[in-house]
């Protein structure tokens, strides 16, 4: 709300002080795992696998944040965009069409197939916005293991391996954390931002000042699934394997919900950090607890949402 | 360990083996991932016994005859959790072997992580054996440095139409004959129908389709799959499942008193639980299999005489395939005399051995399949006794197939 | 003749996704919360009567004498120390209901509840095998016993619900709490108490439901997941407050898999669920204020 009070100029300062000093951070983080890879050398490739996977999740979880915090509604259907963009990369990229060129038209095809599904379904509220979202995630994966001669079935598509460097999908997951990030940041302070803000608090006030809500929230549900579906492209190429049962998962899409409740919803921040924790948490449990990784979700969950439902942020300012 | 100094730690390690730091080849280094967690865990767990066993093997005999080295080296196994996910298998199998710097790999479990774990041989140029993934799919990439040592499903579903043929020959079974085909929706299941569709068109004087339905894993209901099947009035009844859709199906076939000639739920019908779910309904089920302990070879008795007091009952084919596997690998280092991976290699793509434990006895992997075996499966038929008959192929049978099935005495 | 054997299948499958829906329904129904645990709940309790037929040959029906109490009072304790405390809580947004943390902690317990099963049973494959499991009874096309006895305990369950929604005291109180909290509390209801009673009575009845699905199906720790979906996709069908309407939209879709799955192909079962899930969710008018309310 202070956005739109008018600060005195002390508090411009403070505040652009501020956002110049995150803008700083972001810049010299950026700038160092731009540098990794170089730095390791070919001995590093298990690191880079393992920022690749980062870097996407940081990217999905700031798309997530556009529709789950910003906005409000919690969709638990979110890997439905990151399959069509994995699959749309495959299909390309088999038809001999090199990779860069197929991220836009994954981009376009998870953002028209979010205004296939978002126009109708964003008119529900909460909870039921969610349950619209799980039917859609698993009927999306039911449809490509169904629709055979276009994405391969059960079986799905494999991508050539080519001879092009494990930097690339590094590189391209980088910039597309960067540009996630920026997206949520220039969003939030443009009037899509403010609208969507004010629909999440108050549908029906929000219509009655002239807010067309179901047409925002379209849009928002579009930019999300549009990021999200290149990191699919990316993923696909990481992976030069494309299937259902891993693109469509369910916990993928679960994965984005914690990331983005463990940082502290409704952030620029706060999924990006949630992204990283999650990564970390992974790994940790996969070396050390493997059989207890469901568990400890479920754990860190109730947890949170009994103690801090707001996540890390909350935490943290609550300390400061 | 905190979480920055273990990246600090991955860090140096990378740094170490960027700067070739020596790591001493005075052993052969082997590494898998495995899914020892979830829902696969169980044959993951017989997947390491059985690469375990063969280890132990090798290392009690002074381990493998490495000529470049002038004696025998021990073997050492690395295996890895990958929880049944394949980023998690491609990551390992990485750090395999960019970190723990093995010579080889040997596979994990489930088409899906073979597929994708496949690339990671490939791309850092190293040999992978894999007794985990059949899909044929792994295969027609191109591919080097992927040998299989599980025939394609495509080639069992071949194995189940060369025995319907030989029924029919022996006058068991009508010609042509009627097969309805059910299919789980996945990479076997695909496979399966891609197989049995070929030879259909291949000898339709011997075979016609009238059913081809694929279903969704752990289905509530297979009543529309059986009144279809029901009405396509078949000799011969052939589906494809996982273990719980095995149980649901077979138990709608039987409270719906149908009957065929031949029945068979592809791998599945075998299992000791099935016998106790179904009772005599699973008499003169037919199932097909990668390998079986019930296998009459000698070093196949050898190996399940060891196996079992140490590591208790198998319940299918992984750990005689993970056993076949180290073998094999041993073989290709013995037969390269160095551990040069090309030369390994090299050693792999023309391997002609005998003596192995698996169906026909040899490991070898043709060039024109994309270095997949493509020896026949094993087809085992439940005996109303309770024991397992092998009825293929003709040089493992332990008995006469009973075909058609006897009618059941109606159950109410 | 085809389609009456699908009309009769699928309506007594209907039965059998009915029980399964029921514990969901009536959370949903009076209290607004979403279970994300109740196929926890389904998972659970089939194991219980797994547990219980294979060390003490107990029949299912049985058991469920003692899994039913067992589940209602978990519920209770469940919801009056942590669900309660969740729903009074901050939400994820200032401005927004508790309702997404109510939803998200149960979805914690329900992967924590999957993770105890992993642990506790592996991820093998269970089943009871029951002396009348593979036997029919026949009216004019074998159906299976199992099955039958399943559709005629949700018919009886439907019946004693709505008698007990409508002429016992619980029932009035759980429906005044449902329409109008702050009325019911003002005219002497407990709130608190006879949500944390109804929460109980819809964790009984999920867990009833996993009883009798237990009879029917191979149990793993992922038993809960399709029942899950399927469950949402009945209560939307349904209508959200009322039994009755639980029994008709298990039926609906009962009929619509099994005629999907014989005039379609057995590959389009599962998708039925989720294309009327989401149709009937969008289609509902739009003036419904159960919907439209957060």
């Amino acid at each position: 709300m202070n956005r739109l009070a008018a600060g005195s100029t002390s508090d411009d300062r403070a505040r652009s002080s501020a956002g110049r000093r995150q803008v700083a951070i972001a810049l010299a983080v950026a700038g160092v795992l731009a540098a990794m890879p170089l730095v390791l050398g070919p001995g590093g490739s298990y690191f880079t696998r393992l920022a690749i996977i980062g870097l996407l999740y940081v990217a999905s979880a700031a798309a997530w944040d556009l529709v789950g915090g910003l906005t409000g509604q919690v969709s638990f259907g979110h890997a439905a965009f990151f399959g069509v963009g994995a699959y749309v990369t495959a299909i390309l990229v088999r038809g001999g069409i090199p990779l860069v060129l197929t991220l836009l038209p994954a981009a376009v095809a998870a953002a028209a197939y979010a205004a296939a599904w978002g126009w109708p379904c964003l008119r529900l509220r909460g909870p039921f916005f969610a349950i619209a979202t799980i039917g859609v995630g698993e009927a999306t994966r039911l449809a490509a293991l169904l629709w055979e001669p276009v994405t391969g079935g059960a079986t799905g598509l494999t991508l050539p391996i080519g001879r092009s460097s494990a930097l690339v999908p590094y590189y391209l997951a980088l910039g597309l954390a960067a540009a996630s990030i920026g997206i949520a940041v220039l969003v939030r302070r443009s009037r899509l931002g403010l609208g969507l803000a004010c629909v999440r608090e108050d549908v029906d006030a929000a219509e009655s000042i002239g807010i067309r809500s179901g047409w925002i929230q379209v849009q928002a549900l579009m930019i999300s699934a549009a990021i999200v579906g290149v990191a699919g492209s990316i993923y696909a190429r990481y992976l030069f394997y494309v299937e259902p049962g891993d693109v469509f998962a369910f916990n993928r899409s679960i994965g984005l919900i914690l990331m983005a409740i463990i940082g502290g919803v409704n952030s620029v921040w706060g999924p990006p950090t949630g992204a990283v924790l999650f990564l970390g948490l992974e790994q940790v449990l996969a070396a050390w607890f493997p059989a207890a990784h469901l568990g400890i979700y479920g754990l860190l969950l109730i947890a949170m949402m009994l103690f801090e439902p707001r996540g890390l942020r909350a935490i943290v300012s609550r300390a400061c | 360990m905190s979480r920055r100094s273990h990246l600090a730690a991955v860090a140096l390690a990378c740094l170490a083996s960027a700067c070739g730091g020596a790591r001493p080849d005075d052993e052969i280094r082997l590494g898998a991932t495995l899914p020892l967690t979830g829902k696969e865990a169980r044959a993951g767990l017989m997947f390491k016994n059985g690469y375990t066993l063969a280890v132990e093997e090798l290392n009690a005999a002074g381990g493998v005859m490495v000529k470049a080295a002038g004696r025998k080296l021990p073997v050492r196994l690395e295996i890895l959790d990958d929880k049944s996910d394949s980023t998690t298998a491609v990551q390992l199998a990485e750090h395999l072997v960019t970190v723990s710097g093995v010579h080889a790999l040997l596979s994990t479990y489930e088409t899906k992580l073979v597929l994708a774990q496949s690339v990671v041989p490939e791309r850092q140029q190293i040999p992978y054996v894999t007794g985990g993934g059949a899909a044929s799919e792994i295969f027609k990439r191109d591919f080097r440095w992927v040998f299989g040592l599980l025939s394609s499903v495509e080639a069992m579903a071949g194995t189940f139409a060369d025995w319907l043929a030989a029924e029919q020959d022996g006058g068991r079974l009508p010609k042509p004959a009627r097969i309805a085909l059910a299919w789980e929706n996945t990479a076997h299941g695909q496979d399966f129908r891609n197989g049995l569709e070929e030879r259909v068109s291949r000898t339709p004087d011997r075979f016609t389709l009238v059913m081809n339905e694929s279903f969704e894993l752990n289905a509530k209901d297979f009543t529309p799959l059986m009144l279809k099947l029901k009405a396509s009035d078949a000799d011969v009844f052939l589906s494809d499942t996982h273990y719980p859709d095995f149980i649901l199906q077979h138990k709608t076939y039987l409270q719906m008193g149908l009957h065929h000639a031949v029945v068979s739920y592809g791998p599945r019908g075998a299992e000791r639980t099935a016998r106790e779910t179904l009772g005599a309904g699973v008499d003169h089920l037919v199932s097909g299999q990668w390998w079986t302990p019930e296998l009459p070879y000698p070093e196949s008795k050898a190996f399940v005489a060891k196996y079992v007091p140490k590591y208790g009952e198998i319940g299918g084919y992984y750990p005689g395939l993970a056993y076949e596997s180290v073998k094999t690998m041993a073989a290709a280092i013995e037969a390269a005399g160095t551990l040069d991976r090309e030369a390994i290699r090299g050693a792999l793509e023309s391997m002609d051995r005998t003596g192995a434990i698996i169906p026909g006895g040899r490991v070898y992997f043709p060039k024109k399949t994309g270095f997949q075996i493509d020896n026949p499966s094993v087809l085992v038929q439940n005996m109303p006794d309770g024991s397992l008959r092998i009825i293929y192929p003709p040089d493992a049978t332990t008995g006469a197939a009973v075909v058609p099935i006897p009618a059941r005495a109606t159950t109410h | 003749m085809l389609f009456l054997q699908v009309l009769v299948f699928g309506i007594i499958l209907g039965g059998v996704y009915a029980v399964m829906a029921y514990g969901l329904g009536l959370i949903y129904g009076v209290m607004r919360i979403v279970n994300l645990a109740h196929g926890a709940v389904l998972m659970l309790a089939a194991y219980g009567a797994f547990e219980l037929h294979a060390r003490w040959s107990l029949d299912p029906l049985m058991s469920a004498v003692l899994i039913v109490p067992a589940a209602y009072w978990a519920g209770i304790l469940l919801f009056r120390h942590v669900v309660a405390r969740v729903a009074a809580g901050p939400a994820l947004e200032p401005g927004q209901t508790a309702a997404m943390p109510v939803m998200l902690l149960l979805f914690g317990i329900g992967l924590c509840a999957r993770n105890l099963a992993y642990l506790v049973w592996t991820g093998d494959d269970r089943t009871i095998a029951l002396s009348y499991g593979l036997s029919t009874i026949d009216i004019g096309i074998p159906v299976a016993t199992t099955r039958v006895i399943v559709f005629a305990i949700a018919l009886a369950t439907t019946a004693g619900l709505f008698v007990v929604f409508r002429h016992t005291h619980f029932g009035r109180s759980v429906r005044a709490v449902a329409r109008d909290p702050v009325a019911a509390e003002l005219s002497g209801i407990s709130v608190p108490r006879v949500s944390a009673r109804a929460f109980g009575a819809g964790t009984a009845l999920g867990a009833f439901g996993g009883v009798l699905l237990a009879t029917l199906y191979v149990i793993n720790p992922e038993f809960g997941g399709p029942f899950l979906l399927k469950s949402f996709c009945i209560i939307v069908l349904g209508g959200m407050e009322s039994m009755p309407g639980i029994l008709a939209g298990a039926m609906t879709l009962g009929v619509a898999e099994t005629a999907a799955g014989v005039y379609g192909g057995a590959a389009w079962q599962d998708l039925v669920s989720f294309v009327l899930l989401v149709l009937i969710l969008v289609a509902r008018p739009g003036g419904l204020p159960s919907l439209v309310r957060r």
